[in-house]
């Protein structure tokens, strides 16, 4: 085990849903020639598409949704999707301000740990230009054997974690005194960016149909940050002619009922946001 | 009714003893026989439009949300809005429209026109008509689900604190709060307080304060040169944002003492390092009214035209907010510049972030802020003139560079009061994103909170300009 590892206070430990996803994805992909649908994006994409709810429609859907996921991992995971044996129809990400920010080691830290794909490590690595990546990576060489945690995450198959829980009544509380913020720095991040066009690009390049998503917000969400990715990403989307489905304020959501934290929906709300999302597109 | 005036004060007094008094969930009825006695000052007319408008897009919205089939609910989104942008346009526009067939007539060597009537125009019918239609539009894009309770929907529609001028309330955050107003705490109680007497300070202190140099140099706009129009054009920008931020300020603080909480106004607009930043931190409730139901559908309908859409969309977009303000031409090419201007930055923006990376950030970002101020500053010549040939009139003034005309305003206006209007200013910038933040978090100690208001107070007695009751939004 090299001694650098040992230094770092930024670990990440083989397991969890990403590596659950990731052999799943590896075996799902060579069961089933076609599938209509991959998902990517941060936490909120994983725990707020549920691939049962659109498989009881007939779509094949797999969630790629991984904690944090930054955009820049996004693209090396695109790449590497696209490449899989599989036929992909569509990819669908789902956009949110925090996955717009160029400094993402924590997605960093959890794929290069966790991802199947043999050569994604290793871009992600060179991506994130980051002394604590390389370390990452080397503890993935030497410890390639090691126990693999598994967690207590509640992972579903296709990728999908539930989450059952509550809002806490401490948040509950907040929210009729709860006042917006108004102030910001969040701008989204030039790597972010590049690494959308490259997406862009990629899905372009074999033909897949790319749908951006943004899933309902909580109350305690910033609508300024919100506001300013949807300054960036609209013309984006209406120039290379994407599907921009916004459901940040979706009917029938309420944050005291459909989250169970600030950001991410519980159960209930997913089974409300996904019927709304399959309404919707199957009017399309 | 102006809120700085006594009537107003004994009124909210009265009004807020009564919806102490009340039940929280019949508070609503309260605020609604309230908010009609405030517009009814306005007159019967005035009242009966806006009961219109109520009773219209609540059964607009009702039809919306039990019809299934989506060209009939786009049909019926269509003549809904046709209906109330017609009324908008009858009480509004129709001198607007007036003056230019009768242009276009005296163009073509036609005999004019008989004039027209010209209807009283319903204060506020801009800023109710944008909320109401906001809510259709709404429903029609499922954000939310028609509202049941007529009762809730009438005061979301007439809400005295903000009918005049705003903020823009959403349906979303806006109607969930009136079935059941919760008793005010005595922090919330404390802030609301402290924030009506600081946008109090903005009217009072800076905003007519400036305007006693500002109106003398517009009622003769000729033979000031540029010097004199280039301070009067920067001291008018100060004075729009601190009497428009100021109204709102106030309608939060008002709205925070009945329980309801209304969205803010601006984040800081003179910290904008270019006009489209200066967009998203202007007249926050119009702006994304604007960005989520003329700028978005617009886009993407056109989508296919690629680079096209969007310089539609932002034409468009801002073509209509300029009328939104007034029957006016001057507000029309106001808008249309000000999409030219986001235009030539969205079409630069690769080549102005070479040049940023080239420049020391610091220096990137002053000038840029510098740059912003005067551009807008420049454009809101177009706001204040009453026509475009005083706009021409003003606009000729800057080929006069002479130190001459300045230096005769300076012995006429007192160099020193001069400088401490500038130190005023600078004191402001410098303040008041802290201060309210500091306002905001609602964690101050109460002795500091006190204090606070009691200087602010002061200031008010020594610096505010009283006997102006306007906000200079009521026009629109």
């Amino acid at each position: 085990m090299p001694i650098a590892y040992l230094w770092s206070d930024y670990l990440a430990s083989n397991g969890g849903p990403t590596y659950l996803k990731s052999m799943e994805w590896d075996q799902a992909c060579s069961h089933y020639e076609n599938w209509d649908v991959v998902l990517l994006g941060a936490s909120r994409a994983e725990r707020g598409y549920n691939p049962a709810i659109f498989g009881s429609h007939g779509i094949r859907f797999f969630n790629f949704g991984t904690s944090a996921q930054s955009m820049v991992n996004a693209s090396v995971l695109t790449k590497n999707i696209l490449s899989s044996a599989c036929q992909i129809k569509e990819i669908w990400i789902d956009m949110h301000p925090a996955s717009f920010k160029d400094d993402a080691l924590e997605s960093t830290a959890d794929l290069i740990q966790n991802i199947a794909f043999i050569e994604a490590p290793y871009e992600i690595a060179w991506k994130s230009r980051d002394f604590r990546s390389i370390n990452l990576l080397m503890k993935r060489w030497f410890c390639e054997n090691g126990t693999v945690t598994l967690g207590t995450a509640q992972y579903h198959k296709l990728g999908y974690v539930s989450v059952d829980k509550k809002l806490s009544q401490d948040l509950i509380a907040q929210i009729p005194n709860f006042k917006p913020f108004v102030s910001s720095d969040f701008y989204p991040g030039k790597k972010s960016l590049q690494a959308l066009e490259e997406i862009i690009q990629l899905c372009k390049e074999k033909h897949v149909e790319l749908k951006w998503i943004i899933s309902p917000v909580s109350i305690f969400n910033s609508e300024v940050d919100m506001n300013r990715l949807l300054d960036v990403l609209m013309p984006m989307a209406a120039t290379n002619n994407i599907d921009l489905v916004n459901f940040a304020h979706l009917e029938g959501i309420e944050t005291a009922h459909h989250f169970y934290d600030e950001k991410h929906l519980n159960s209930n709300g997913v089974a409300v946001f996904n019927q709304a999302l399959l309404d919707t597109l199957y009017q399309q | 009714m102006v809120f700085q005036s006594w009537n107003f004060i004994v009124f909210l007094f009265v009004v807020i003893g009564v919806h102490s008094l009340t039940r929280s969930h019949w508070r609503w009825l309260i605020l609604l026989l309230a908010s009609y006695f405030f517009y009814g000052l306005t007159g019967w007319a005035p009242l009966i439009l806006l009961w219109v408008t109520t009773i219209w897009t609540f059964q607009i919205g009702s039809v919306l949300g039990n019809l299934k089939d989506q060209s009939k609910r786009y049909r019926i989104l269509l003549v809904s809005v046709f209906f109330q942008v017609g009324l908008l346009g009858i009480f509004k526009y129709l001198g607007f429209f007036e003056s230019l067939i009768q242009a276009l007539l005296h163009l073509f060597h036609q005999p004019s026109m008989a004039q027209w009537h010209h209807f009283i125009l319903p204060l506020g019918i801009s800023f109710y008509t944008f909320q109401s239609m906001g809510y259709v539009f709404d429903v029609y894009y499922k954000i939310r689900k028609p509202e049941a309770h007529m009762g809730h929907y009438a005061l979301f529609v007439s809400f005295f604190p903000q009918i005049q001028s705003g903020p823009i309330g959403r349906s979303k955050k806006m109607l969930p709060q009136f079935g059941n107003i919760p008793n005010l705490t005595m922090g919330q109680f404390r802030f609301y307080c402290t924030l009506f007497i600081w946008g109090l300070m903005k009217k009072l202190v800076i905003a007519d304060r400036l305007g006693n140099y500002i109106d003398p140099i517009y009622s003769q706009p000729s033979a000031h040169g540029a010097w004199v129009w280039s301070w009067t054009l920067a001291l008018y920008t100060f004075q729009l944002y601190a009497d428009f931020s100021a109204y709102s300020d106030m309608a939060r603080a008002i709205a925070g003492f009945l329980g309801i909480e209304i969205p803010e106004n601006f984040l800081y607009p003179y910290k904008a390092n270019n006009v489209t930043d200066f967009w998203r931190r202007w007249h926050l409730s119009l702006s994304g009214w604007l960005r989520d139901y003329i700028y978005t559908p617009v886009l993407f309908a056109f989508k296919k035209y690629k680079e096209g859409a969007i310089v539609l969309a932002i034409i468009i977009t801002f073509v209509i907010c300029g009328i939104w303000h007034g029957p006016k031409m001057t507000f029309v090419i106001f808008g249309f510049t000000q999409a030219l201007l986001l235009l030539f930055e969205y079409l630069t923006k690769e080549k102005r972030a070479a040049v940023q990376s080239k420049l020391p950030t610091g220096f990137y970002q002053s000038f840029s802020v510098l740059l912003t101020f005067i551009t807008i500053s420049f454009c809101f010549i177009l706001f204040r003139a009453e026509n475009m040939s005083e706009t021409q009139t003003i606009l000729s003034e800057f080929s006069n560079w002479s130190m001459a005309p300045f230096k005769s305003y300076l012995a006429e206006k007192n160099l020193s009061r001069l400088l401490g209007i500038i130190l005023m200013i600078v004191m402001f910038v410098l303040s008041e994103e802290r201060v309210e933040k500091k306002l905001r978090s609602e964690s101050i100690a109460p002795t500091w909170q006190t204090l606070f208001v009691m200087m602010v107070l002061v200031l008010i007695g020594i610096a505010g300009v009283l006997g102006k009751d306007e906000f200079i939004y009521f026009q629109f």
